[in-house]
């Protein structure tokens, strides 16, 4: 079946909405398009019509609202996210995760929405996110909702949006005091490979205990997810480099990755391992770092 | 069904009738005779079918024609001078020996200009990171870098 | 010695212009009116009989113009010359997953498409074998080519392994008595080694469009490497007379060895059906699975050694899986074993090294024809025997060194060796001795290794010279312009023949309807060596021409005379003299035409035991063409937690005889080091029954520009201390001797920093964390 597919140009969510409600499974949604595009030319999908809501105005904003909470449009592109001065701010580990993704070309492309849609396992902007502990605006026939991004994913490349619904924002609370999030990517050739392990820790640091503990992982389970073993042995003790040690173990036992031809399950469990500790040590080096700093400034 | 559409590339505008589902590089290649613009994959991730739109690399295999309408789209035959003058990124990569069978150079050479419009000060690090998105398979990149750099040095972009 | 004046210097590549203003035209960027669109089927098993096929619907998709199976194809079996064990188009049987079963041409792309997934085909399923020990065996349980000893092959008797169904190849170099040298070793060092297949990856993927011509004959347009030799087989299969095939190309996009396979034969039989001009372009994954994945190899290698280091034997059984067809796997398999012929002294050596066949992709010779793989076993090997007997592995090296006038193992005497330089130069370069701190979990270490690159003396090679009345010069050569610099190189040595800039010299290239043959095409690091001397003999046949036509003019004879600078004048009176441009001016019209070509002599060996006939060797007959050495040495970073691995630093040395380009040199030699790289640490073909599994860019990983050290810690090292009596102002050619040796440098250079020996390629950090995590 050589590709071809009919192109619709929604003015409005609403229009969107009701054109995806019409056709079903026949019509996909297109942001940027780099990975919709792979998709269709192997075959995995083969779409009768691509909704392109690239030109719904409004869809692609960064802001904050007076008590610190980020709204990121789903069209706000990765290349956006990457080198925006707000998020490197208030946010940066959403800067960061998005410029380990390909190349600047698909990121410039590329959207959050895109990246969280396709919902691949080892997507790169959702560890962050769910780190950070952002929630998933959607809008469908039935209204919006939100829903937490802990519940998003329902299965390697599937989402829990219902026919007719589309990602249309991702909220962001403001971080905790004083918390530090770090995402670590690891690939063979780094931003250009798909991850084999992705890991990204939120913690802040309180007179020497660590608090507001989140991790979260990526490309080692049917879709990223929480290690919350982990989480819950550090949350409120200090954090030695036994303990450290111990998260990192959790984090690699919670974890179910499997082997493909990327890496073996077995390598993916022990970069777990490894990636979690080095995340929350730099985690806890930039807190330590932020707190001379602060002093310093007193 | 074919859709009448008009595209701004290196500053003309251009009529065609395309597919909806074709590609950006296949409507440059094979409307429009462009071939500057190479292809080495179809997937995004050899940068050979890179160009700008509105400034900004893109790979335009992975960019549906009918999203470029109301774009600035330049590709390789677009950067000279309109006396013809090479642009100073091409001059250096005759100059630097960067190039060799040729047929990944114009996605650098726009890959690289995008990047020195942004960040006119690039550390080798920083270029070599801006470049994650075009393989080279006959330099090693050594001299790519290296034309980069001088293009940088000589602040005329 | 006189002074050059042109050759040596970096003058600056004369295509490079169009290619940054991407005016140069590829063949996939060619338009011909009326052009089909191609595209192929391909087979989904690994081995399966063919019941049926069915074009029928396929046949009906508007636009469609053409549709073949095997029962459109002459009945004749291609292949590279050595062995003809391939059908155009599956016959009766597949033999691997992607083996091309049938074809259409449409008028658009798109139409060619759909209609190819309308063809049926019913197969009945048959066990395949994919492991290359397994199959190699004298009863294996799958036999690929049952009918192989029916098969024209130019395959020697003492070649041929009847006992051995799925080996097509044996390829035997038999010194001495290895069971007796090791009964004399102090020290025996045995290890397996795995160089897994890996993939060309030229960035412009295969392509071509072949036009029917109204004679009957057919032009193909291409972008390839050995246009000569495409011209021959297109017209051998489809028995059309080889004057009527014209093969022409520009410049190729990227070839590494991929692009000399005949795939052609499919766009060829499409145009010649439809009678319409077809043109086929290979999608990237095509260009992985049919543009050919390298053979892979499984090294056993037995090194016997004396207590003072000396090499006293060695033993090397090598398996080369060649895929479903043999194509140029019998080829690697033979002059693979250059490597362990001509470094080092050994008394005694058996080599052994079998083509197998499997089912999976046939495959391609990739740079370096098999000589980077035995380069990763040995150089590694050497290594381990260097630590064992307590020894530094550079002086390990330097005792065992054949020098210039010995004789190698098969009896060649060497000739222009630059290797003891080389490695010399690299130890200081590298300061090999000196090891860097670690930085965290990173652990620094450094390696080196050597390598040689043989050059095949193929068939002859031509070249011609036209001078015009304009005083241009012009050469005709039929060499393949694949990114390597061929033009600018041969217009520096006839600029330098004629004293001319190189800026009057234009050149006209892989056209066989105008250019004169060329062999094997640029294959073999060939074409500096022999298309530089053809070029030079054709320039001098051209000056004798001219000095001719002078004679009348200065009434002198031609001995007397000399030309420079386009004038010729007498040698004792220079103010007898003439410009060569008033040489045409009186009655004698027409261009100065002088033609030349070059054949390196050289001898065959016995099959039986690879040896020279050594009265013939005595005499200082050669084997190959040349021998390029080089030396690697590489810095690496290894994070003991990760078991991932960086290269800091990078320096190769390269015994290249006379570097006629300094700045085009160094272009190989940084290129060769990348792909060394990649596929010492990152390339892989993967398969798993027969198919591959990453045939893109995703998960087939080749090194990019964060992969490289940074610019200042690449070195190029170019050694001109042992010209080529032979070669062009005394070059030989590298553009395979660049990768050569980078495998086991890395290797050598991982151990060194973390104590762990990969002994399979690539060096992937799994592999590394899990040999630290057993130590």
């Amino acid at each position: 079946m050589a590709v071809k597919f009919d192109y619709l140009e929604p003015r409005t969510v609403q229009e969107a909405i009701s054109l995806l409600s019409r056709h079903g499974c026949a019509a996909k949604l297109v942001a940027g398009g780099t990975d919709l595009l792979n998709e269709i030319r192997s075959k995995k999908i083969v779409p009768e019509y691509i909704v392109d809501i690239g030109t719904i105005p409004g869809l692609d904003s960064l802001t904050y609202n007076d008590s610190g909470t980020l709204s990121i449009g789903a069209l706000a592109t990765l290349r956006t996210l990457e080198t925006s001065p707000q998020l490197k701010a208030h946010h940066a580990v959403i800067s960061r995760a998005a410029a380990q993704i390909g190349s600047i070309a698909i990121r410039n492309v590329g959207t959050i929405a895109g990246n969280l849609c396709h919902a691949s396992p080892a997507a790169d902007m959702a560890p962050s996110l769910l780190a950070l502990g952002a929630k998933a605006k959607i809008v469908g026939p039935a209204g919006e909702r939100t829903v937490t991004l802990d519940d998003f994913f329902a299965g390697p490349g599937r989402t829990v949006l219902a026919n007719g619904e589309m990602l249309v924002e991702i909220r962001v609370p403001a971080m905790p005091p004083q918390a530090k999030a770090v995402y670590l990517k690891h690939a063979i050739r780094g931003s250009a490979d798909l991850a084999i392990v992705g890991v990204a820790v939120m913690a802040s640091l309180n007179e020497g205990c660590s608090r507001n503990v989140r991790i979260a992982l990526g490309a080692v389970a049917p879709t990223p997810m929480r290690a919350r073993r982990a989480e819950n042995l550090l949350e409120g003790k200090i954090p030695d480099d036994a303990l450290i040690e111990n998260a990192g173990r959790a984090a690699s036992d919670e974890c179910r990755p499997i082997t493909d031809v990327r890496a073996s399950a077995d390598y993916r469990r022990e970069m777990v391992k490894v990636l979690t500790q080095w995340t929350i040590k730099q985690v806890f080096a930039e807190n330590k770092q932020a707190s001379i700093e602060a002093t310093a400034l007193m | 069904m074919k859709r009448l559409i008009t595209l701004r590339i290196n500053g003309i505008e251009e009529e065609l009738y395309v597919e909806p589902w074709w590609s950006l590089s296949q409507v440059l290649r094979d409307e429009l005779s462009l071939i500057g613009t190479k292809e080495g994959c179809a997937g995004g991730h050899c940068g050979a079918c890179t160009v700008l739109i509105d400034g900004k690399a893109v790979m335009s295999c992975l960019y549906l024609a009918m999203k470029a309408r109301g774009k600035e789209i330049t590709t390789i035959e677009g950067l000279r001078g309109k006396d013809g003058a090479l642009h100073p990124l091409q001059e250096a990569f005759i100059d630097h020996f960067a190039v060799q069978c040729g047929y990944c150079i114009p996605g650098f050479i726009l890959t690289a200009k995008a990047l020195l419009d942004e960040n006119p000060h690039p550390t080798e690090e920083d270029i070599r990171a801006g470049l994650n998105g075009n393989i080279c398979r006959c330099t090693g990149y050594v001299k790519i870098v290296e034309a980069i750099m001088s293009a940088a040095a000589n602040g005329r972009i | 010695m006189t002074q050059l004046s042109v050759v040596g210097k970096s003058v600056v590549r004369r295509d490079a212009r169009a290619k940054v203003l991407g005016t140069e035209e590829y063949c996939i960027d060619l338009k011909v009116a009326g052009m089909l669109h191609a595209k192929v089927l391909g087979s989904p098993y690994p081995h399966a009989r063919i019941l049926r096929i069915d074009t029928s619907a396929a046949e009906k998709v508007p636009g469609i113009r053409c549709a073949v199976t095997e029962k459109d194809a002459p009945k004749k079996l291609t292949g590279t010359g050595v062995i003809r064990d391939m059908p155009l188009l599956a016959s009766g049987v597949v033999r691997y997953v992607g083996e091309p079963v049938a074809a259409v041409a449409a008028t658009t792309l798109e139409a060619a498409e759909e209609a190819v997934e309308l063809i049926k085909v019913e197969y009945e399923e048959l066990p395949a074998i994919f492991d290359v020990e397994a199959s190699a065996g004298t009863n294996p349980p799958v036999i690929v080519h049952p009918d192989f000893s029916k098969y024209r092959k130019s395959i020697p008797a003492g070649r041929l392994c009847p006992d051995r169904p799925n080996v097509c190849t044996h390829i035997k170099i038999y010194k001495g008595d290895v069971d007796q040298g090791f009964k004399e070793s102090d020290l025996i060092v045995e290890n397996r080694f795995v160089a897994p297949s890996i993939q060309h990856c030229a960035l412009e993927p295969h392509a071509a469009v072949v036009v029917p011509e109204p004679d009957g004959g057919l032009t193909l347009l291409t972008g390839k490497q050995g246009i000569s030799r495409a011209k021959e087989d297109v017209a051998a299969m489809f028995g059309i007379e080889p004057h009527k095939i014209r093969v022409r190309q520009e410049y190729v996009g990227g070839a590494f060895g991929g692009k000399a396979t005949i795939y052609e034969l499919i766009p060829a039989l499409l145009a010649l059906k439809s009678g319409r001009p077809v043109k086929w372009v290979m999608t990237r994954e095509e260009a992985f699975v049919l543009g050919g994945p390298r053979q892979g190899m499984v090294l056993l290698i037995k090194d016997g050694f004396k207590r003072d280091g000396s090499l006293v034997a060695r033993k090397m059984e090598v398996f080369v899986d060649a895929g479903a067809y043999g194509e140029a796997s019998p080829g690697v398999t033979q002059n693979s074993s250059s490597v362990a012929v001509c470094m080092y002294r050994i008394p005694h050596l058996k080599w052994d090294g079998y083509a197998v066949y499997t089912n999976t992709p046939k495959r391609r010779g990739m740079r370096g024809y098999g000589v980077n793989e035995v380069t990763f076993a040995i150089e590694s090997n050497m290594d381990i025997a260097a630590e064992k007997l307590g020894m530094d592995p550079v002086e390990l090296r330097r005792k065992n060194l054949l020098r210039e006038g010995e004789a190698m193992l098969n009896g060649e005497i060497i000739h222009s060796n630059g290797v003891a330089d080389c490695l010399d130069k690299i130890c200081e370069s590298i300061r090999l001795n000196e090891k860097s701190a670690d930085e965290g979990p990173w652990r620094k270490g450094k390696g080196l290794a050597l390598g040689n690159k043989y050059s095949s003396p193929g068939t002859h090679y031509g070249a011609r010279i036209h001078v015009t009345e304009n005083e241009r010069v012009v050469i005709y050569h039929g060499a393949d312009a694949i990114g390597q610099g061929v033009n600018t190189v041969m217009a520096q040595i006839a600029a330098e023949e004629f004293g001319v800039s190189p800026d009057s010299i234009d050149i006209v290239f892989s056209d066989t309807a105008v250019t004169p043959y060329f062999g094997h095409g640029s294959t073999s690091s060939r074409t500096t060596f022999n298309l530089g001397n053809a070029v030079r003999r054709a320039c001098d046949a051209a000056k004798r021409e001219i000095l001719e036509r002078a004679s009348a003019h200065l009434e002198a004879p031609p001995e007397v005379m000399a030309i420079s600078n386009m004038e010729i004048y007498v040698k004792s009176h220079p103010n007898r003299k003439i410009k060569v441009r008033d040489l045409f001016s009186s009655g004698h019209g027409g261009e100065i035409i002088g033609s030349a070509d070059y054949k390196a002599d050289c001898i065959p060996d016995d099959p039986r035991t690879g040896q020279l006939d050594p009265a013939l060797a005595g005499e200082g007959k050669r084997f190959m063409a040349f021998y390029a050495y080089a030396a690697k040495a590489v810095e690496v970073a290894v994070n003991i937690e990760s078991g991932e691995v960086k290269v800091l630093r990078c320096h190769g040395a390269i015994d290249l005889g006379k570097a006629i380009n300094p700045k085009i040199c160094e272009q190989q030699s940084e290129g060769g080091m990348a792909m060394g790289i990649g596929s010492a640490l990152y390339e892989e073909t993967l398969m798993q029954d027969g198919r591959i599994l990453n045939p893109s860019f995703t998960d087939y990983r080749v090194p990019l520009a964060t992969q490289m050290p940074s610019n200042e810690n690449m070195k190029s090292l170019f050694i001109e201390s042992a010209p080529h009596k032979d070669g062009p102002f005394g070059a030989k050619g590298f553009a395979e001797g660049v990768v050569t040796g980078m495998e086991p440098a890395i290797a050598n250079a991982v151990y060194n920093a973390v104590g762990v020996r990969i002994k399979e390629l690539p060096i992937s950090p799994e592999k590394v964390l899990r040999a630290l995590r057993q130590r």
